[in-house]
């Protein structure tokens, strides 16, 4: 066992694991932290940092649970509220009676009902009540096992002028007709669509083709505007038992599918060739023009060469690429040829985790202006390191993480030493090498004059040791 | 007793029985999806967000807790208390930050409301009483206010202090 640190006794706080920690944490699980604070604490570390001050201030100004004791202090919060989380708005309650008089209130982002709430607690009346009288909502996010809606053709009745950004939190099979609903809604300025139903489970293909036609069409109607489309797709559980070719109707849907240009696209869940996802997701890719971020999640290595058309359309904008994790099993193993990426002069940040990359191949053909690179899969550490610190000369931040069951990651630890003297790097992360303690107390002598964190803890069977440098300038 | 196979990211597969996967909500939900039988033994639950290491972790946490009863419906009235950490749980958690911001990311991924509590009220533990500085020290989170910003920000908690 290494050194170990264990944060909640120790005073001394210099050979801690970096900001990456936090950085990591979702913004939902943030605001659970804070929510445990007090009054005092939440002021407090509202001077820690602009993210926490902004969340603080959410959490001081608003947070409003609606209930029936708690209306009051709607009321009397006659001032703009940040965000409104809404829930156990329920057909006892008349939220239509309870707002008279407070009518206007400026409403930045909605959030109506919530994903941990398993049962419908907000009425059909009090949503109208509601999306009637906050006009000024510019965010909403709407988790459909939460509306207690009985005529789903309400929503073709409303209209959100000031809506920019939408999004849809789906968790169960169950709650896809109140989602169909909500796709009939009219948001005339929407620009950031996101989609989350990574979730749901789905068994039976068919039966989501008129869900992806609503959504295709949900699409279509808002495209003069939109910029951002973030998809997590539903897990097709059995699509690899399906045929992958000879539907018609697949392909007739796929083409009504609007060609609608984005700057920044995020699809998760293409793992099975023909499904309908992977369908849509390379149809909508394959007609971009002037991406400049992408996220891929879930797709298999053997099909990053399918985005070659991609590449090659929006190989002069695209400025952010993010590749990251792997779907099923251990058969799709394979090398990943960064090739791919050379048309792509002007990326800057690069991701790249996939455990199932078995290596990273023409490494000579990475974007050489790179300001951030980040690389999670089972790579031989020496030759990737020694290629970087000699033509990677714009790199600002870089990490490496060599997955843990791979032999080929035990890393010489004085390629580190050319890594840190790339002028302009600011943040290294190294993890999951397979260090000796006497290696790593070697490093940190030799690099003194940087901050470093070092931080290890330890398994039954194998040793982590993460290292974690920052520095504000380099001089040499 | 049936058992579910969960395969984490780096290809690890752990037999968990199907009672203690269920408190994760995000499983429990895709095996009723998938109405998955007890003889689909072979059918193994891949897990993308999880290591094995956490994942080994994680299911430690469950198994000692198989037979707590379900948490209480939230309730964002109450007072939220956090010395409320069983000892089992302080022990369990006596780990390194790297170690303890992946299981609340796991717990979060499966949704596993007792493990997400506890971990996020040993989080709050850690900042709680601290001055920012401190906070920023420990949790290495780097200061990126301005000057000025930095002066309003000390002026407005002023303020709501006086009040």
């Amino acid at each position: 066992m290494t050194d170990a640190t264990i944060i909640s006794e120790g005073e001394d706080t210099t050979t801690i694991v970096g900001s990456s920690a936090f950085e990591s944490i979702p913004i939902e699980v943030l605001r659970k932290i804070f929510s445990f604070l007090s009054f005092e604490d939440n002021l407090r570390a509202r001077d820690v940092c602009t993210l926490w001050c902004d969340l603080v201030d959410e959490n001081l100004s608003f947070n409003v649970p609606l209930g029936n004791e708690t209306l009051g202090t709607v009321q009397l919060m006659n001032r703009p509220i940040k965000s409104l989380f809404v829930s156990n708005l329920t057909k006892e309650i008349s939220f239509a009676d309870s707002i008279r008089g407070n009518i206007g209130t400026k409403v930045d982002h909605l959030f109506l009902g919530r994903v941990s709430h398993p049962y419908p607690s907000i009425s059909q009346d009090n949503l109208i009540a509601l999306l009637t009288s906050l006009k000024e909502i510019t965010s909403l996010t709407i988790s459909p096992r939460s509306l207690d809606i009985k005529d789903l053709s309400l929503f073709t009745m409303i209209s959100l002028g000031n809506v920019t950004k939408l999004e849809i939190l789906v968790r169960r099979l169950s709650e896809l007709e109140t989602f169909k609903g909500i796709l009939q809604l009219r948001l005339p300025s929407l620009q950031h669509l996101r989609l989350d139903w990574e979730k749901v489970y789905v068994s039976n293909v068919e039966k989501m083709m008129p869900l992806y036609e609503e959504m295709y069409a949900f699409v279509g109607r808002h495209k003069r505007m939109l910029r951002t489309l973030d998809l997590s797709m539903p897990y097709h559980w059995i699509d690899r038992h399906v045929p992958t070719t000879g539907d018609d109707r697949r392909s007739e849907i796929l083409r009504t599918l609007p060609q609608v240009q984005l700057e920044s696209v995020m699809l998760q869940g293409l793992p099975v060739e023909g499904s309908p996802v992977f369908n849509l997701g390379f149809h909508l890719l394959n007609h971009q023009k002037s991406l400049r971020a992408l996220s891929l999640k879930d797709l298999k290595v053997g099909y990053y060469t399918r985005l070659r058309p991609l590449f090659l359309n929006s190989a002069g904008t695209l400025t952010e690429l993010r590749m990251e994790g792997a779907s099923m099993g251990a058969s799709s193993y394979g090398p990943f040829s960064c090739q791919l990426l050379k048309p792509c002069l002007n990326l800057r940040k690069l991701t790249i985790h996939n455990p199932q990359i078995s290596e990273l191949t023409r490494i000579e053909d990475l974007p050489l202006g790179l300001e951030a690179l980040s690389l999670k899969m089972p790579i031989d550490g020496r030759v990737v390191y020694s290629w970087i610190w000699s033509n990677l000369v714009d790199l600002k931040e870089l990490g490496i993480r060599p997955t843990l069951w791979d032999s080929h990651a035990v890393v010489d630890i004085n390629h580190f030493q050319h890594l840190l003297a790339l002028p302009h790097l600011t943040k290294l992360t190294l993890s999951d090498g397979l260090f000796q303690s006497r290696e790593i107390l070697e490093f940190t002598q030799r690099t003194s004059g940087l901050t470093l964190n070092a931080a290890s803890y330890s398994w039954p069977d194998l040793v982590n040791v993460y290292i974690h440098v920052d520095r504000e300038v380099y001089s040499p | 007793m049936p058992v579910v196979r969960l395969q984490s990211v780096d290809g690890e597969v752990f037999p968990v029985d199907v009672e203690i996967a269920r408190m994760s909500f995000a499983i429990r939900n895709m095996l009723d999806d998938l109405g998955v039988q007890d003889n689909d033994a072979e059918e193994v639950i891949p897990l993308p967000n999880v290591t094995g290491p956490i994942l080994r972790k994680v299911i430690e946490w469950c198994t000692h807790h198989k037979d707590d009863p379900p948490p209480p419906e939230e309730d964002d009235t109450r007072e939220k208390r956090t010395d409320d950490i069983p000892a089992w749980d302080q022990e369990f958690l006596r780990v390194d930050q790297a170690v303890l911001f992946d299981i609340i990311l796991a717990a979060n991924y499966l949704d596993i409301k007792g493990l997400l509590d506890v971990t996020c009220k040993t989080v709050a533990n850690m900042i709680k009483g601290k001055t920012p500085e401190e906070i920023r020290k420990l949790f290495n989170i780097k200061n990126d206010f301005t000057p000025a910003e930095e002066e309003q920000i000390r002026k407005e908690n002023e303020w709501c202090e006086e009040k």
